[in-house]
């Protein structure tokens, strides 16, 4: 058969999202031993990181992994909202943590996307089954904020590029095996001169250092390239379009991840929903009001899925999901806090492992993936088209 | 209904509410067909009437009407709209029952009416009362537009009941439906102050610069669309999954007071940031400011307010020991 009849009979096979959920939810009923975190409380980054190498080639070799991804990367093709189905089944019950399993939603649509056919169709299949892990080498010490104006630097040196500089804020680096680098390869043109390229982390001139964040989590790694050689062909898209493969990535990260950072919320919801003591109005009133922020994100997201599953994408408006979700995760764990009375403080229980975490991780929701003044800038500048001042 | 037909529909009831007001507005949505409409589909008519009388500030009997077609009742029969703060309208009262609640807007030509008493069990006795055995006191109130009129009066026993299977859970359901609607009529009402707000800041000039090139403004429409835009996809979302049916109706019930919880919270957010933005125009009572602030701050209060919806969100899900979806793809 021709890949396009296998794609339409793969897309026929199920009659939609409720009956690939049916049968993705017996199946976790039958592989619950196997897909059990095997450490109690927050795990370490290693932990995690290992629980999620088995998750996912688990789900790869089982299919369900493959389900909402293109056949020429090892998909089986379908809509991409079994993708996000598939992610929130699994965070919804606490199986994954929504950090490590959101690592292929980010980076994995762009390289499909932007990558040579040739080089997509190698790199892809071992991401998806686990065997590789990916990082974004996005942020510097002086663009944070102001992504545009950074200075790594790639210059041509015949049919190679040559990177030189720093990356900071870099999520699992020094456990990736790739990485998408954005790189300065013209002069002073701002967000226009910038080139991505998907870089092999073992390659000669990479140091990497990690970062301890406040959550006593290493997650975040500092990035050092000094002369680093990268064939022409790892460059993603043209030449000088970075800024757009960028762009790309950050409307990626507003897809089904944000549905199964959903579910995560609801599965910490409820858990506080069963901790907490069933008198305690004060209590009650404070997770309604959580529940709120969460329903509210979920019923955007929701129609964000359904563009995304027609082949369009939210561009600015996007920034509204994020403001909601950086709203809905702080406010989660900022009552877990107020309802545990002292646990995230205090306790030294796998438990109280957990919500401390989780609660000094939300605070970041506002800063990371754009920081919430920007995203309000967005709304502001592109979705209201307020006036800019000076023009 | 098809995508068409909504849209027509919309169109339809966006003109008649523009055009008319109180109860020359019940009068147009009679004449349109609402109520036979909200009878075959409930979902599309609510959206369509209440989206539609929040961006252009009207009422109508419509809030009477959701209630009574969920209990069953005809127009000569107008439902008690509990007082704030209150989940029932008649209570045990020595021999008799006492009877208090509120009409917004009801039919002129009701003569009846009907209320709603809890059992210490929780369950609930529907009563009907004629008209001219209890009090009743228009009042102006902070919007006197809707229409209020304060019932009060105490009634003898026996009282004839409501003749339905399920007392306790028809009202429960009467209560939901009037929650989506008043929600609907929230984010319509949140989508027209917003929309004031934006025109003033880029009408207004200070400092030789229009005010909506200074970022404290920038970032506080900015907040008020997100919360709009949170109220709207919410009551969209939650309408669309309880129209797919197959939900129970606990589902149903949690639904409605989270919907009407969300349009609440994003009600007090959009008030304050557009009022702020509006500033001293936005204060008088020429600019149209007024009317929907008003008017979202008295809906806000009816069938529950931000702090009664969230503990009794909040209760629901610590019975459940979970936290439900509610909106799924």
């Amino acid at each position: 058969m021709h890949s396009a009849e296998v794609e339409a009979e793969n897309t026929r096979r199920w009659s939609g999202t409720q009956d690939f959920r049916t049968a993705l939810v017996a199946w976790i009923g039958d592989h619950a031993e196997a897909l059990q975190p095997g450490y109690d409380g927050h795990g370490t980054t290693q932990q995690l990181l290992d629980h999620q190498r088995k998750v996912q080639r688990l789900l790869y070799d089982q299919d369900w992994m493959r389900w909402g991804w293109p056949e020429a990367v090892g998909g089986l093709g379908g809509s991409p909202l079994f993708r996000a189905v598939l992610g929130e089944e699994l965070t919804s019950r606490g199986l994954v943590h929504t950090a490590a399993f959101s690592m292929p939603e980010v980076l994995g649509p762009a390289v499909v996307q932007f990558a040579r056919p040739e080089l997509a169709e190698i790199v892809v299949p071992p991401m998806l089954r686990g065997d590789e892990l990916w990082c974004q080498g996005f942020s510097e010490p002086d663009a944070g904020s102001d992504l545009g104006s950074l200075k790594t630097r790639a210059v041509e040196d015949g049919d190679e590029w040559v990177i030189t500089g720093q990356k900071l804020w870099t999520s699992w680096a020094h456990h990736a095996s790739r990485c998408i680098v954005l790189a300065r390869t013209e002069e002073d043109r701002g967000s226009r001169g910038i080139t991505a390229l998907l870089v092999d982390m073992d390659s000669p001139g990479i140091q990497v250092r990690p970062l301890h964040t406040m959550a006593d989590v290493d997650e975040f790694c500092e990035m050092f390239f000094d002369d680093v050689h990268v064939p022409g062909a790892r460059v993603l898209g043209e030449r000088g379009n970075g800024w757009a493969v960028a762009q790309y990535i950050l409307a990626c990260e507003r897809g089904p991840i944000f549905w199964q950072r959903g579910g995560w919320l609801l599965h910490h919801l409820g858990e506080l929903s069963r901790l907490v003591d069933a008198e305690d109005d004060h209590a009650a009133q404070l997770i309604g009001e959580a529940y709120a922020d969460v329903v509210a994100l979920r019923a955007r997201s929701r129609t964000t899925q359904y563009l995304i599953a027609e082949g369009q994408r939210r561009g600015a408006e996007s920034s509204v999901d994020k403001i909601l979700i950086a709203t809905a995760d702080q406010s989660v764990f900022g009552v877990a806090r107020e309802v545990l009375e002292g646990l995230v403080e205090f306790g030294d229980s796998p438990l109280a492992d957990r919500y401390r975490k989780e609660w000094l991780y939300s605070r970041a929701a506002s800063i990371y993936g754009g920081t919430a003044e920007i995203q309000r800038d967005i709304v502001a500048a592109q979705v209201l088209n307020l006036p800019r001042a000076g023009r | 209904m098809i995508a068409e037909e909504v849209e027509l529909l919309e169109q339809t009831v966006s003109a008649l509410t523009r055009q008319h007001d109180g109860p020359d507005l019940t009068a147009a949505l009679d004449a349109f067909g609402w109520r036979e409409l909200l009878a075959d589909e409930p979902e599309a008519a609510i959206a369509a009437v209440f989206g539609s009388q929040g961006v252009s500030g009207t009422w109508s009997s419509a809030l009477h009407d959701v209630l009574g077609a969920a209990l069953g009742v005809d127009e000569s029969t107008a439902v008690l709209v509990p007082h704030p703060g209150a989940t029932a309208t008649c209570r045990p009262d020595g021999d008799g029952i006492a009877v208090e609640g509120l009409l917004l807007g009801s039919r002129t030509g009701s003569s009846q009416i009907l209320g709603a008493m809890h059992s210490a069990d929780g369950q609930t006795t529907l009563l009907q009362v004629e008209q001219t055995e209890i009090h009743l006191r228009p009042i102006r109130g902070l919007d006197p537009a809707v229409g209020t009129v304060v019932v009060s009066g105490s009634v003898q026993r026996p009282r004839f009941e409501l003749d339905c299977v399920d007392a306790t859970s028809t009202w429960k359901a009467a209560i939901s439906s009037g929650r989506s609607a008043l929600s609907y009529q929230l984010v319509g009402t949140l989508r027209a102050m917003h929309a004031l707000a934006l025109t003033h800041a880029v009408e207004r000039s200070q400092f030789g610069r229009q005010i909506g090139t200074f970022q404290a403004i920038r970032h506080r429409l900015a907040e008020s669309c997100v919360a709009v835009a949170a109220a709207n996809a919410t009551a969209v979302g939650i309408g669309q999954v309880s129209a797919g049916g197959g939900d129970s109706q606990e589902d149903r019930s949690l639904s409605a007071a989270t919907d009407k919880l969300v349009a609440g919270r994003s009600a007090a957010a959009v008030t304050a940031h557009c009022q702020q933005v509006l500033a001293g125009i936005g204060f008088t009572s020429q600019h149209p400011f007024h009317r929907f602030m008003k008017r979202a701050a008295s809906l806000d209060r009816l069938l529950g307010n931000p702090a009664e919806l969230s503990r009794e969100v909040g209760r629901q899900l610590m019975r459940r020991g979970e936290a439900p979806r509610l909106v799924e793809l």
